[in-house]
């Protein structure tokens, strides 16, 4: 039968790849679930009690950042502009020295636990929850259109009507995240990376081996294919400009520094240079790969057609490939290289769902973290036991769950692609919010009231330059002053596109407009006073990393111990270790130094850890450590099994 | 540094950078045009290393890296290795794009 993403499955094909989904639901269902026992309270429920290998957090990014819409919007733009398609993965190097000597250390030592958090500490409650709209808006926009999308595929291939397969989507992914938290999201997008890379390579593979190798791909390539940018300015929708200055400035800096699910993976890692190495994991190696997982099968569509046309319309070993719409690329050239085989084909349309899962685990798991940290706990119930906030949380990820299933009626009900509700949605709700953390993070002057009125104003600025209806602007002239051309005297400043579509340059003209407004308010109001924003701004972090310590930083580098046995000393404190001499003189630590110990099993990744301090060092003559039951307790220790320690600060 | 003087640092720093962001991609369309592979590559570079560089400026000006201290001085280096490496890997790329023959083209 002819599905909705041109190909023909036989009803035994669409059982096979029906059951293989199903499967793969059922099974990271089950493995996250196994995780709720690595959440005691609230705050290994959202941070996993920052424990975590910098390798564990970044390899868990990889699915975090590529959504059920990555593989079909990018293999879209792959098969229309080539190559040109990873700019969006390849171009964060820029805001890098920000994000690694800036936001990351002040988030870290300043234990904040939410971005809003954050806006109060630096400025005011007001600020906070101006700040809570504004992301929340943007994460339940995030989970609503991964759900629309994913419903758009299955709806497309199976026939599913997508007010059925939302909500028993939502329901097995709302199980995991809502009894397992951060640990359970960590490990399932873990494995799900690899799902993702695996089936994103064998259809690759399946693509190349079809066209006779990687020098008949290259070559049957146009040079306007191979590029890695596309044309300064032609392409209204895909251009350079555009994109340096919407995503690679406004889109990273947004993904990177306001994107809570994000920043709560930074949170769990367990200092802040494996941070910075997680960053340049990041960065360097998983947005370029993820950029080929996700449009490569574009590139291979483009030479595949050329190919075929050149050939006299059909290759050898396939059937003829006819890609009417765009969008359904990735769907048809899979299914056509892999020969009509169900159950690869399965196996890679499960890892689609997986992009889905391991994007919107995240934002739920984030979305509870606000809820929980910034309403319930200060506006609703402040003094409560860590049960208590706990099974809030767990509450507050159903209802995060339930509120993406109920945007997607509104989604299901909007006009235009795929691509355009998107972007509409992101580059209107971005700009004022990344422009104030950026002036509060690295500039001490800005005030309070500025980061307010600038965010309320950006906003409502940045809404307008998208205009009103026709109809309304006929009905009432004076509407039509707002609208696109607001947007044009920036985009001839900076040679961007002169054609009033914009979609990219909206978010730099808001970035503008909220940076102008805070800038001018600042110098009319009157700044904090410098000790009530220590550690929060890039100017006091020596001071913040002190506070995070609680003494002076020891920032001589050490040995790491490996393999070092446990015995107990219950005379010792709550997370207060004792060491000998010599293995201080090792580590270089001194008394009142923060330790981390772990399990020696690398490959746990920190999952069994825990924070110390150094105390005296104990002379029983054996180079072991000594810990209180009740911190071994805490670290989620195996008896018998030795830890390695190394010094933090 | 004196209150004035980095008052005077960071007005400087805004007039220069609205200069290069009005002359730069101006003088790179004039020289190139618009069409050329290379332009988009440098109007990609040249900002990216103009925000780049105001993001080193800050972070050593403010005392976020200090050489010596802890790992701070490799980060550093990491940095301006990481920047090198993007900018060679999209040169690279562009030629490979410009020089290996298409062939539906024959």
């Amino acid at each position: 039968m002819e599905q909705g993403f041109g190909i023909e499955l036989a009803r035994t094909a669409t059982i096979v790849i029906g059951a293989i989904v199903i499967g793969y639901f059922i099974m990271i269902t089950a493995f996250g679930t196994y995780f709720a026992r690595f959440s005691k309270d609230v705050n290994d429920f959202f941070f996993s009690g920052q424990r975590f290998a910098w390798w564990l957090a970044a390899a868990s990014m990889i699915a975090t950042g590529i959504g059920s819409y990555s593989y079909l919007k990018y293999s879209e733009q792959g098969y229309n502009t080539g190559m040109s398609s990873t700019m969006t993965y390849m171009n964060d190097w820029f805001i890098v020295p920000f994000f690694m000597f800036g936001w990351l250390p002040i988030i870290y030592f300043a234990r904040v636990r939410s971005i809003p958090e954050y806006f109060e500490r630096r400025f005011n409650r007001t600020a906070r929850y101006i700040a809570v709209t504004i992301i929340l808006a943007y994460m339940f926009f995030y989970i609503g259109y991964n759900l629309f999308t994913i419903a758009i595929a299955l709806q497309g291939m199976f026939g599913i009507p997508i007010f059925w397969s939302v909500p028993i989507v939502a329901v097995f992914l709302g199980a995991y995240v809502t009894f397992g938290g951060q640990t359970a999201v960590i490990f399932t997008d873990l494995f799900q990376g690899i799902m993702l890379y695996l089936a994103g390579g064998i259809a690759i593979m399946a693509g190349i081996f079809a066209l006779g190798g990687f020098g008949e791909w290259w070559g049957w390539l146009p040079e306007t294919h191979r590029l890695p940018f596309v044309h300064l300015t032609e392409n209204a929708k895909f251009n350079t400009s555009g994109l340096f200055w919407g995503e690679a400035l406004a889109g990273s800096i947004a993904f990177t520094f306001m994107n809570q699910g994000f920043i709560m993976r930074y949170l769990a890692i367990k200092s802040v240079n494996d941070g910075r190495k997680a960053a340049l994991f990041n960065v360097l190696v998983t947005l370029p790969l993820s950029a080929i997982i996700v449009g490569a099968v574009g590139w291979v569509a483009k030479s595949l057609i050329i190919k075929q046309t050149a050939m006299g319309g059909v290759l050898e070993g396939l059937d003829p490939i006819h890609i009417e719409n765009t969008f359904h690329t990735f769907i048809i050239v899979c299914w056509e290289t892999l020969q009509h085989n169900p159950w690869v084909f399965g196996f890679v349309i499960a890892a689609l769902t997986a992009a889905l899962m391991s994007t919107i685990d995240t934002l739920i798991n984030a979305c509870a973290a606000i809820f929980v940290y910034d309403i319930y706990k200060p506006l609703i119930k402040p003094e409560a036991s860590d049960k208590h906030y706990l099974g809030a949380a767990r509450l507050a990820s159903v209802l995060a769950t339930v509120i993406g299933v109920l945007l997607v009626i509104w989604f299901s009900k909007q006009k235009g692609s795929l691509m355009s509700i998107h972007y509409k949605g992101i580059m209107v709700i971005i700009p004022s919010i990344v422009t104030t953390i950026f002036l509060g993070a690295f500039w001490k002057r800005f005030t309070a009231p500025a980061a307010c009125v600038s965010m309320i104003a950006g906003s409502v600025i940045t809404v307008l330059s998208n205009g009103f209806p026709e109809a309304w602007v006929q009905t009432v002239p004076f509407l039509g002053y707002f609208g696109p051309q607001w947007i044009d005297p920036i985009a001839k400043f900076v040679c961007g596109p002169d054609n009033g579509i914009y979609i990219y340059m909206r978010a730099l003209f808001g970035m503008i407009a909220t940076g102008v407004i805070g800038v001018a308010v600042t110098f009319m109001t009157q700044p904090r006073k410098e000790e009530d924003i220590t550690g929060l701004t890039i100017g006091t972090l020596d001071a913040g990393m002190r506070k995070y310590k609680d003494g002076k930083p020891n920032h001589k580098p050490g040995e790491k111990l490996r393999r070092v046995k446990v015995d107990f000393d219950d005379r010792l404190a709550f997370k207060r270790i004792a060491l000998t001499s010599a293995m201080m003189k090792r580590m270089k630590t001194d008394e009142g130094d923060m330790v981390y110990v772990e399990d020696s099993r690398w490959y746990l990744g920190g999952l069994r850890s825990v924070h110390t301090k150094a105390g005296p060092a104990h002379d029983q003559g054996e180079d072991l450590v000594l810990m209180s039951k009740e911190t071994w307790e805490d670290a989620f220790f195996i008896e018998g099994n030795p830890v390695t320690m190394e010094k933090i600060f | 540094m004196t209150q004035a003087k980095v008052r005077i640092q960071v007005i400087a720093t805004i007039i220069g950078s609205l200069v290069f962001i009005y002359v730069y991609p101006r003088a790179l369309v004039n020289w190139l045009g618009e069409s050329n592979a290379w332009t988009s590559y440098l109007y990609l570079y040249g900002f990216g290393l103009w925000f780049f560089s105001l993001g080193i400026w800050l972070i050593l000006s403010t005392g976020a890296c200090q050489f010596g201290r802890g790992r701070d001085s490799f980060w550093f280096k990491v940095l301006i290795g990481g920047f090198i490496y993007f900018a060679l890997l999209h040169a690279g790329w562009i030629v490979a794009a410009l020089t290996v023959p298409f062939k539906g083209a024959v």
